[in-house]
């Protein structure tokens, strides 16, 4: 037993800690490029940062956790008992207190509640994975003389029984319930982007498997990966290394070229995430197999150090050691095995069915979806107009017109012998045609402002602003003219926000800002009232008019709309509507 | 030139009509005639108005502000056009709605003799020609909804808060261009306490008080159509 494995420790705590940071890293930055709203209502920001930053870190934390846990059970394999060895309990502990603090670390976050739905599928194969090799760590496994074969058995069937626990647990903790995490408010800069992109309302990852892939998975699977692709370069990031055995320029080279490929899989990953899935996906279940086969034939595909090397034995093997080796080969090949067969569905089978064209792409699919909602809200929107209007002018212009008829039908028959009663009712006739010219009015503003055709957004939001009963300040800045359904739908939606803001929020004060940059209409109305506005729930998608209905009618241009209103104020709604 | 009380027409008052629904532009000339008015054009489209208006040069343009070929604002642009041509050219739009804003364009060059009405305005005849008189003569009308608009916008203002609910009253009409002996008439009082209101609103209002009832309404819209504070 060379002393050397004593010295590399360091080195693999190193690597350790950078690849759970790389993890993190590469988990929060595919959460955000997913534009995950996050149940972003504003009410409880703990719960967003949970969204964006937890659940990612969470699983970084464990993913990397079981890697380490690995390690440091390759190290304890390595522990014989009579050969005078170096390694002390205290350089041992290094690595084990680490890897059980990011495994504690990791569940911890995992058992919060209300985790969001998204988030969910990855965590069970990582509960899996992780708790095996827990107890793999901590069990009857890593004692290598004195097991007997049912040793073996037991410590593997009550490891079985522990990941089938914590999934199951998962799967409790994280059912869906009634009106749930759905998609909220899109919020700024992601909204932008994902309307630029036409997928505006497309909730985040995990809403479709394939190529919307979610960072949590990501995170777990990244550390294979480096594994994997290090291994078919020949590089081996655990090598032994130590200035007193000269492997020390080798191993930092090594160590470096390693961290390059860390970060090449970075790249791929975010830049070819369809391809980079299969590839993990098929990669895992065929090492898996392998391992398994191995194993089966008392040898080893340790995970880490020699993954995809079988042959590369541990350098000096204590008695019992080839047999346990070979039985934690085939408990770690059977792991990889079953999370490759979860992820082929997921990932290959839908690729293969797309290149095959028997499955929409689904980036079109998710738009196809939007697009159908949104077109039936509009229609729905439209219809529920023309009942309005069909109304008003029934109950209003119509009937007068209908009585205007009827007076001056009777005036003329008394004109010539009652001239004064017809007088009257001729008087009578010409007040109830002003009133209808009052009714037909106003019913005409509310279908589309006057000001509006003759003049556009710009100026129509001006007259919007003199309207008011409060003081209201102007910024736009609108050069030209815009779509008619466009102005119209952003005219009445910032008439409806003000009109909010007059009623409810106790203002004494307005302001509307409009501009128009790179393609984009942005409105922002603040004031300076008591807030607490909100969208109505999402939950009931019939309930209010209000916000709600202002969204609605913005989703049918690819628009959003994006509240902050604490409570004490101010209130700012901002809507975007891309107007290419 | 600001064109003074003074300068009411010998003859019959000559107007041009633009106007682009036959229906309305035939009962408005019908309307005119009856009552003694002189139609010197009823054109139905903006540039017909501009050319009638150079060519025959009347007393007064009434027009209609929503008229071909787009069917927006060319009848209003077109009269302000011919008002830069014929500097105090009385101006009278009939409208199917009012907008505060296109009351501020037609005031802009303060020159008197516009006037800025409903088109219902035109079935109490007495009203409308009193109005096309005032206009004629270089006074100013704005429509009764164009006055509550602009006051209720303002009503939060501190000025406009210190006046007494007759005050207002009084304000409202004059703005709508009514002289004060109208006002007497119509409030029911001396036409010494209208003049006694007047001046305590211009006090009020911080506006230098004036004989001149064009002046006076000018000064009152002005107030009033500046950007709230």
């Amino acid at each position: 037993m060379p002393p050397v494995l004593m010295d590399r420790e360091p080195w693999t705590l190193v690597v350790i800690v950078v690849l759970t940071a790389v993890c993190g890293v590469v988990a929060v930055r595919a959460e955000q490029a997913g534009a995950h709203p996050g149940g972003s209502d504003g009410k409880d920001r703990f719960q967003v940062l949970l969204g964006r930053v937890g659940w990612p870190l969470a699983a970084a934390l464990v993913g990397a956790a079981a890697y380490a846990a690995v390690l440091a059970m390759l190290m304890d394999l390595h522990l014989p008992d009579s050969s005078g060895t170096e390694i002390t309990v205290a350089g041992f502990g290094a690595s084990g207190l680490l890897a059980s603090a990011l495994l504690v670390t990791g569940l911890l976050v995992a058992a919060l509640p209300s985790p969001p739905r998204t988030a969910v599928r990855w965590q069970l194969p990582v509960v899996a994975v992780v708790s095996c090799e827990a107890l793999l760590v901590s069990g009857p496994f890593t004692m290598p003389q004195g097991r007997t074969p049912m040793d073996l058995v037991v410590g593997g069937t009550s490891g079985l029984v522990l990941a089938l626990l914590a999934w199951w647990g998962l799967l409790w903790l994280t059912r869906p319930r009634a009106g749930g995490a759905a998609a909220g408010v899109g919020v700024g800069a992601a909204a932008r982007a994902g309307a630029a992109a036409g997928s505006g309302a497309v909730p985040g990852p995990g809403h479709a498997f394939g190529y919307t892939f979610s960072a949590g998975r990501w995170a777990l699977l990244l550390p294979g990966l480096v594994a994997m692709v290090g291994d078919v370069l020949g590089l081996e990031l655990w090598v032994p290394a130590s200035p007193a055995n000269g492997m020390l320029v080798p191993a930092l080279a090594e160590l470096v070229v390693g961290l390059l490929v860390l970060a090449w899989v970075g790249v791929v990953v975010r830049r070819w995430p369809g391809p980079a899935a299969d590839f993990v996906a098929l990669a895992l279940t065929g090492v898996g197999a392998y391992g398994i086969a191995q194993g089966a034939f008392g040898r080893t595909l340790v995970v880490v150090g020699t993954f995809g090397s079988p042959g590369d034995l541990m350098p000096v093997l204590p008695a019992g050691f080839g047999h346990n080796a070979a039985v934690l080969g085939g408990i770690q090949g059977a792991m990889l095995l079953a999370l490759g067969l979860w992820l082929v569905p997921r990932t290959v089978l839908p690729d293969v069915r797309r290149l095959l064209g028997r499955a929409p792409d689904p980036a079109l699919s998710a738009r196809v979806q939007v697009l159908t909602e949104t077109r039936a809200e509009a229609v729905s929107t439209a219809a529920a107009e023309l009942r309005r209007i069909e109304r008003d002018l029934h109950d209003g212009a119509q009937g007068r017109l209908v009585a205007i008829g009827m007076n001056l039908r009777v005036a003329e028959g008394l004109l010539a012998e009652r001239p004064q009663e017809a007088a009257a009712l001729i008087v009578e006739a010409r007040h109830a045609s002003a009133a209808a010219l009052e009714e037909l009015r106003d019913l005409v503003r509310g279908i589309y402002p006057p000001m509006l055709a003759d003049r556009g957004l710009g100026e129509a939001l001006r007259a919007l602003a003199l309207d008011l009963p409060l003081p209201c300040e102007t910024e736009i800045e609108l050069p030209e003219r815009l779509d008619a359904p466009v102005e119209s739908a952003v005219y009445f939606a910032v008439a409806e926000v003000v009109t909010n803001a007059v009623r409810h929020a106790e203002a004494t004060g307005l302001r509307i800002r409009a501009e128009l940059s790179d393609g984009l209409l942005r409105v922002e109305v603040t004031d300076d009232g008591v807030g607490g506005a909100a969208p109505a729930a999402p939950a009931d998608p019939t309930a209010g008019s209000g916000l709600a209905g202002v969204e609605r009618r913005l989703a049918a241009f690819d628009g959003i709309l994006a509240i902050s209103s604490p409570p004490g104020g101010p209130t700012i709604v901002v809507m975007e509507v891309p107007c290419p | 030139m600001p064109i003074g009380h003074a300068r009411l027409p010998e003859g019959p008052v000559r107007l041009v009509v633009a106007e682009d629904l036959y229906l309305l532009r035939e009962g408005l000339v019908r309307l005119l005639k009856a009552r003694g008015f002189e139609i010197a054009a009823a054109t139905d489209s903006a540039s017909a108005l501009l050319d009638a208006l150079l060519e025959h040069r009347p007393d007064l343009a009434i027009v209609d502000i929503r008229l071909p070929p787009t069917n927006t604002d060319d009848g209003l642009r077109a009269a302000l056009a011919a008002r830069e041509r014929l500097p105090g050219l009385p101006i009278l739009l009939l409208s199917q709605y009012v907008e505060p804003v296109y009351a501020q364009e037609l005031l802009a060059d303060q020159e008197g003799g516009v006037g800025y009405l409903l088109k219902d305005r035109v079935f109490s005849d007495d009203q409308f020609v009193d109005a096309i008189r005032t206009v004629v003569a270089g006074g100013t009308v704005m429509d009764p909804q164009v006055v509550t608009k602009l006051l209720g916008r303002r009503s939060r203002s501190e000025p406009l808060a210190r006046l007494s609910e007759r005050e207002r009253r009084v304000l409202e009409l004059m703005a709508e261009g009514r002289s004060n002996s109208a006002i007497a008439n119509r409030l029911f009082v001396s036409e010494k306490a209208v003049s006694k209101h007047s001046t305590s609103i211009f006090t009020k209002l911080e506006l230098a008080p004036s004989d001149d009832d064009n002046r006076r309404v000018l000064a009152v819209l002005a107030y009033l159509m500046a950007t709230p504070r």
